[in-house]
C-alpha cells in the first residue's frame, strides 16, 4: 500500500521533471530564438537528449541516495559490520553494458541522420554565396554577386538560403550567430562552406567562438534578417555608395564618419569617447586631430605624409606605414573594396575634429 | 665560507673524475643540454615583445632572466642528478642514510618513493592554489560586464589557470604524490622499480614551473592563447608563449619518465601472491595512465618543439601566411591531450574504486569489469582526439568517424558509474568524509558524463562547441571528477602519509562547502554556454549578467572551502589524532604497516593470500589481517 503510493509519487515528480527538462530548451533562458530552418533538427535532438540524459541522471541519482540511504551503518550494527560478501554478477554486467550501449547507438543514428539532413557543406541550388572573413578584430561580409562588402554587419534575406564561404586572414576565428546555431571555424589557408536558410526576421548578435586574441571578445558583428523589399531597398542604397552627397556640410559628413567608426567596429581595438567605444588593441582616437598634426611634426618623423589628413589616410589604406609605439602591428588595411573614397573621407573628417 | 669554497671546488673535482664513467653518450647529452640552454637563452632574448619592438624594459628583462633562470635550474638539475644517480658523494649534501629523520631529505633527490610523493603532494597542493588564485581572478572579471583588467591580463589569467591545474595540480597530484606514494605499497613492495629515475621525473617539476611562471615578470606577460595554444593565434605571444612551451615540454618529459617507472613497477615489483586480478583498482588505473602518458606525451612535446621552433627560429610548421598548416597543431595537440583527459580522471576513479569498498563494507562489485572497462577507455582514448575539432576547418566527413567513437566512450564509463552503484548495494556504508568526497563524484561525474554525450554529438556540438556549455562540462569532470577524488584522496591516505588523522567535522563543513560552492559556479555555466556565451570572453552580453554573477559568487564559495582543508591539513600536525596503522578497517596492502610506513615500508617481504576487497569474509577486524611473512 505504501510502497504503491510512494511509486505513483515518484514517478509523478519523474514526469514533471523530465517533461520540464523536454521544454527547457524552448524556453528563451536557455537557448536563444532559432532563425534558420536548420536550427529546429538541432534542437529536438538536443531536447531528445536532455529528456534522455536527464532520465538516466535521475535513474543513477535515485539508485545513488536509495542504496546509501538504505545501507548505511546503523547504529545497532557494530563497528566491525560488514556488507554481503557479492562480488559481481554477470547477468548485470551484461545488462549495463548493452542498455547504455543502446541508448548511445539510438542517439549515434539521430544525430548522424540529422547531420546528413541539414546537408551543411554540400552545394545548395539557389543559394546567395557570402564570403565571410574573420581578422583581427573584425568581420568582412563580401557578396561577390553584387559587388559590396561591409564589415561587422551581415545583411541576410528572409527564407533565401545564404551559403557562407568562411575563413580567415590573420589567425583562427569562429563563424557563430547563436540563434543560427551552427558554428564554423574560419582558419587562415582554408575556406569553408556552410549553408544555412534564415527564416526570421530581426536583428541578431553575432559573436566570434574561437579565441583570437586581446579584442576576441569585441569582435562582434550584427546580423539583419529582412524582408525581400527591405532587402532589395538595402541593396540599392549600398550599390548607391551610400553617405551624404558631395554637397554636404563637414558637421553632416562627420557624423557620417561616425556612424562608420561604430558600424565598423572600429571600437573593438580603439577608443573614442565621441563613439562611446573604449578598445585598447590599438592607439587610443581621443584628441587624434592634434596628435597626427603632432606626429607629422615631430623632429624623428620620417613618413612621407605631410599633414594630418593624409597621415590618416594612409593610416587606414596602409597601417604598415605608421606604427605607434607600443602597440602590435595588428591593424589589417583598409582597401577602396572594405572603405570607398566618400567613406574614408568621412571618416578623416571625424576623426580630424577629435582634438 | 672558505672552507665551504674548498669543499666545492673538491666536489667539482670529483664531478670532473666522474664524467668519463658517463661515457660518450652522456657526455654528448650534457653538451645538447648546454647548446639548449644558450640557445633558448638567445631566442627568449630575441623573442618579439608583442608590442612593435619597443626597447626592453627592466621587467621584459626580468622575465628574460627568470626564464632562463628556469633553463639553468633545469641544467642544474639534471647535471646533479647525472652526478648523484652515477653515485658521487656531495660533500655539501648529507647522504640519504643521514637525512632519514629530517626535513632536509624533502630538498633533495631521494630514492624513497614516500618522500617523493610528498614532495609531489606539497608542491601541487601549493599550485592548486596558484590556480584557484587565476580562476578567482578570472570570475572577479566576469561577475560584472564591462572591464576590470585589460583583456590582455584575462587572457593570461586563465591560460594560467588551466595550465596550472593541468599540469601542476591534477596530473602530479594524481599521479605523482598519490600514484607515487601508494603504488608500491599496494603492490607490497619496497620501492619503484627505478628509484632514481623517480626522483628525476619529481625534480623536472619545479624547472618547468619556474620557466612557466617567469612569463608573469615579461613585459608581455605570460602565455595568453589559451592552454590549448592554438596557432596561428599562439604565434603572436612572445616571450610568455615560449616560456610556456618550453616550460610544458619539461613537465611532459617528467610525465614520460614516471609513466615508465610506473609500467615497470607494475610488472616485476608485485610482491609474492599478487598477481594481476589482485591488483588495487588505482593500481589498475595508474597502469593504465602510464601507458597514456608513454605513448601520448610524445606528441605533445613534439608539438611544442614544433610551435616552439616556429615562434623562436621563424620555422612555418602552423603558420599559414608562410605556407604552414594551423590545423596540423590541432591534431597534434589533441592526440596528446585528448588521452589526457583519460590521465586526469582514470586515477580519480581509481581513487574511488578504492575507497568505496573500504567504507560500503562490501567486496567491490564487478572487479574484473571495472579493470576491462579502465583498460578499455584507456584504448578509446587515443581515436577520439578530433572530436575537439568537430567546428574546426578539418575535412567535414571526419567528424562522423570521431563521432562514432566518441559516443563509444560512454559504454565502459556506464559500467564503472554502475558497478560502484553495485558495490553500495547490501553494505553497510560509513559516510565518512573520504565516502562523500566518493560519492560526490559519482554523482558529478555523471553529469559531466551526460554533457559529454551532447557534446559527442556532431549536430548539437556545433552550437555549444567553444561555449560555456563546454566550460561548464570540463569543470564536471575535471572538479566534480579529478579534484573530488584528489580531496577524497587526501582524507583517505593523509593518515598513511603523515601519521596523523584530519579533523572528520571539519572535513564535512570542507566537502558541504565544496559541494555547494561547486554547483552553484558550474551549474549556470550550462545555461549561460547554451545561451550563447563563448568561452575565453573578457567582456560579456549584459543579457548573461545575472548568470554570470551567480557563477561567480559560487566560485568564491569553492575557492575559500579550500582554505578549510589546509586549516585542517595544519590542524592535524599540531593536535590531530595519531594514526594507527589501519584506521579505516581497509583490506589493500597498504595498510599493512604503521604510518607513516618505515623506509622500506614492509619489515619483512609481504606473501599474500587474499584479494584486495574481500570483506565478506566477515573477518575485518586488523588481527584477522593476513600476517605478513609466511
Amino acid at each position: 500500500m505504501t510502497f504503491g503510493r510512494i511509486t505513483i509519487v515518484l514517478t509523478v515528480i519523474l514526469a514533471i521533471f523530465l517533461a520540464f527538462i523536454y521544454y527547457l530548451p524552448a524556453m528563451p533562458w536557455f537557448l536563444p530564438t532559432a532563425a534558420v530552418d536548420e536550427a529546429q533538427g538541432i534542437d529536438d535532438l538536443l531536447r531528445l537528449m536532455m529528456v534522455v540524459g536527464g532520465g538516466l541522471y535521475i535513474f543513477i541519482q535515485g539508485f545513488l541516495l536509495y542504496f546509501v540511504w538504505l545501507y548505511r551503518r546503523k547504529p545497532e550494527d557494530g563497528e566491525d559490520a560488514v556488507g554481503r560478501a557479492l562480488h559481481g554478477d554477470n547477468r548485470l554486467e551484461i545488462a549495463w553494458t548493452v542498455a547504455p550501449a543502446l541508448f548511445i547507438v539510438v542517439l549515434t543514428v539521430l544525430s548522424l541522420r540529422e547531420l546528413d539532413k541539414l546537408g551543411l557543406n554540400e552545394p545548395r541550388e539557389g543559394a546567395r554565396v557570402i564570403v565571410v572573413t574573420g581578422q583581427q578584430f573584425a568581420w568582412t561580409f563580401a557578396y561577390p554577386e553584387t559587388g559590396i562588402t561591409e564589415v561587422n554587419t551581415l545583411t541576410l534575406q528572409k527564407d533565401v538560403p545564404v551559403t557562407f564561404n568562411i575563413t580567415a586572414v590573420d589567425v583562427t576565428h569562429a563563424f557563430w550567430i547563436p540563434n543560427f546555431r551552427i558554428k564554423q571555424d574560419a582558419t587562415p589557408g582554408f575556406t569553408l562552406s556552410v549553408t544555412m536558410t534564415p527564416n526570421k526576421v530581426g536583428e541578431f548578435p553575432f559573436r566570434c567562438a574561437e579565441f583570437c586574441g586581446a579584442g576576441h571578445s569585441s569582435m562582434l558583428a550584427k546580423v539583419n534578417v529582412l524582408e525581400e523589399a527591405e532587402y532589395l531597398v538595402w541593396q540599392e542604397t549600398k550599390l548607391a555608395g551610400g553617405g551624404p552627397g558631395a554637397d554636404a556640410n563637414p558637421e553632416e559628413i562627420a557624423a557620417y564618419g561616425l556612424e562608420l567608426y561604430t558600424a565598423q567596429g572600429c571600437g573593438a581595438c580603439h577608443a573614442l569617447e565621441a563613439g562611446g567605444t573604449s578598445g585598447a588593441v590599438g592607439p587610443t582616437h581621443n584628441g587624434l586631430g592634434t596628435t597626427a598634426e603632432q606626429r607629422v611634426e615631430a623632429a624623428d618623423y620620417t613618413g612621407s605624409a605631410t599633414t594630418a589628413e593624409e597621415y590618416l589616410r594612409e593610416s587606414l589604406r596602409e597601417p604598415g606605414a605608421h606604427i605607434v609605439e607600443g602597440f602590435p602591428p595588428a591593424m589589417p588595411p583598409y582597401g577602396e573594396d572594405k572603405l570607398p573614397e566618400g567613406d574614408l573621407n568621412a571618416l578623416v573628417q571625424m576623426l580630424l575634429q577629435q582634438k | 665560507m672558505v672552507g665551504h669554497i674548498v669543499t666545492f671546488v673538491q666536489h667539482l673535482q670529483a664531478h670532473a673524475r666522474q664524467l668519463p664513467r658517463l661515457g660518450r653518450a652522456g657526455s654528448a647529452f650534457l653538451l645538447a643540454l648546454l647548446l639548449v640552454m644558450v640557445g633558448t637563452g638567445q631566442a627568449l632574448a630575441q623573442a618579439p615583445e608583442g608590442t612593435a619592438n619597443a626597447n626592453p624594459t627592466l621587467t621584459t628583462m626580468l622575465g628574460i632572466t627568470m626564464g632562463v633562470l628556469g633553463v639553468g635550474l633545469l641544467t642544474a638539475v639534471l647535471i646533479s642528478f647525472v652526478v648523484w644517480a652515477t653515485g658521487t658523494r656531495n660533500p655539501l649534501i648529507p647522504t640519504d642514510e643521514e637525512m632519514e629523520h629530517s626535513f632536509r631529505r624533502y630538498f633533495w633527490f631521494s630514492v624513497d618513493h614516500k618522500v617523493i610523493g610528498i614532495q609531489y603532494f606539497w608542491t601541487s597542493l601549493f599550485f592548486f592554489f596558484i590556480g584557484g588564485l587565476m580562476a578567482l581572478l578570472v570570475r572577479w572579471e566576469l561577475a560584472q560586464p564591462g572591464l576590470t583588467f585589460t583583456p590582455d591580463q584575462y587572457n593570461q589569467f586563465f591560460t594560467m589557470h588551466a595550465t596550472i591545474m593541468i599540469f601542476l595540480f591534477i596530473i602530479p597530484m594524481l599521479v605523482g604524490a598519490f600514484g607515487n606514494y601508494a603504488v608500491p605499497l599496494m603492490v607490497g613492495t619496497f620501492d619503484m622499480a627505478f628509484p632514481k629515475l623517480n626522483a628525476l621525473s619529481y625534480w623536472l617539476v619545479p624547472p618547468g614551473a619556474l620557466i612557466i611562471m617567469a612569463g608573469f615578470l615579461a613585459e608581455s606577460g605570460t602565455a595568453k592563447a589559451g592552454w590549448t595554444s592554438y596557432p596561428p593565434v599562439a604565434l603572436q605571444g612572445g616571450a610568455g608563449q615560449m616560456l610556456w612551451l618550453l616550460g610544458v615540454f619539461v613537465l611532459g618529459w617528467s610525465s614520460i619518465v614516471g609513466g615508465m617507472n610506473f609500467l615497470v613497477t607494475i610488472m616485476n615489483m608485485r610482491t609474492k601472491g599478487v598477481h594481476y586480478f589482485r591488483l588495487p583498482l588505482f593500481v589498475w588505473a595508474i597502469a593504465t595512465t602510464a601507458v597514456l602518458a608513454v605513448l601520448g606525451t610524445p606528441s605533445l612535446a613534439a608539438a611544442v618543439t614544433l610551435q616552439f621552433m616556429n615562434i623562436a627560429f621563424g620555422f612555418p610548421f602552423f603558420d599559414a601566411a608562410k605556407g604552414g598548416n594551423p590545423l596540423m597543431w590541432q591534431h597534434v595537440f589533441w592526440f596528446y591531450s585528448h588521452p589526457a583527459v583519460y590521465i586526469m580522471i582514470l586515477p580519480a576513479f581509481g581513487i574511488v574504486s578504492e575507497i568505496i569498498p573500504v567504507f560500503s563494507r562490501k567486496p567491490l562489485f564487478g572487479y574484473r569489469a571495472l579493470v576491462y572497462a579502465t583498460a578499455g577507455i584507456g584504448v578509446l582514448s587515443f581515436l577520439v582526439w578530433a572530436h575537439h575539432m568537430f567546428a574546426s576547418a578539418m575535412f567535414p566527413w571526419l567528424r562522423i568517424p570521431f563521432m562514432l567513437t566518441t559516443m563509444l566512450i560512454a559504454v565502459p564509463t556506464g559500467i564503472k558509474i554502475f558497478n560502484w552503484l553495485g558495490t553500495l548495494a547490501f553494505g553497510k556504508i560509513r559516510l565518512e568524509t573520504p565516502m562523500l568526497f566518493s560519492l560526490a563524484l559519482v554523482s558529478m561525474f555523471v553529469i559531466g558524463g551526460i554533457s559529454g554525450v551532447f557534446l559527442g554529438s556532431v549536430p548539437v556540438d556545433l552550437h555549444l562547441h567553444d561555449t560555456y556549455f563546454v566550460v561548464a562540462h570540463i569543470h564536471y569532470v575535471l572538479f566534480g571528477g579529478s579534484a573530488f577524488a584528489i580531496f577524497g584522496g587526501i582524507y583517505y591516505w593523509f593518515p598513511k602519509m603523515f601519521g596523523r588523522m584530519l579533523n572528520e567535522s571539519l572535513g564535512k563543513i570542507h566537502f558541504w562547502l565544496s559541494f555547494i560552492g561547486f554547483n552553484v559556479a558550474f551549474l549556470p555555466m550550462h545555461a549561460v554556454g547554451a545561451l550563447g556565451m563563448p568561452r575565453r570572453y573578457a567582456d560579456y552580453d549584459i543579457a548573461f549578467t545575472e548568470l554570470n554573477l551567480t557563477i561567480s559568487i559560487g566560485a568564491f564559495l569553492l575557492g575559500f572551502a579550500q582554505l578549510i582543508l589546509i586549516y585542517n591539513m595544519l590542524r592535524a600536525f599540531q593536535v590531530g589524532k595519531v594514526a594507527p596503522a589501519n584506521p579505516w578497517n581497509a583490506r589493500t596492502l597498504e595498510w599493512l604497516t604503521t604510518s607513516p610506513p618505515p623506509h622500506y615500508n614492509f619489515e619483512e617481504p609481504l606473501t599474500v593470500d587474499h584479494d584486495p576487497y574481500d570483506y565478506g569474509r566477515r573477518i575485518s577486524s586488523p588481527e584477522a589481517l593476513p600476517v605478513p611473512g609466511d
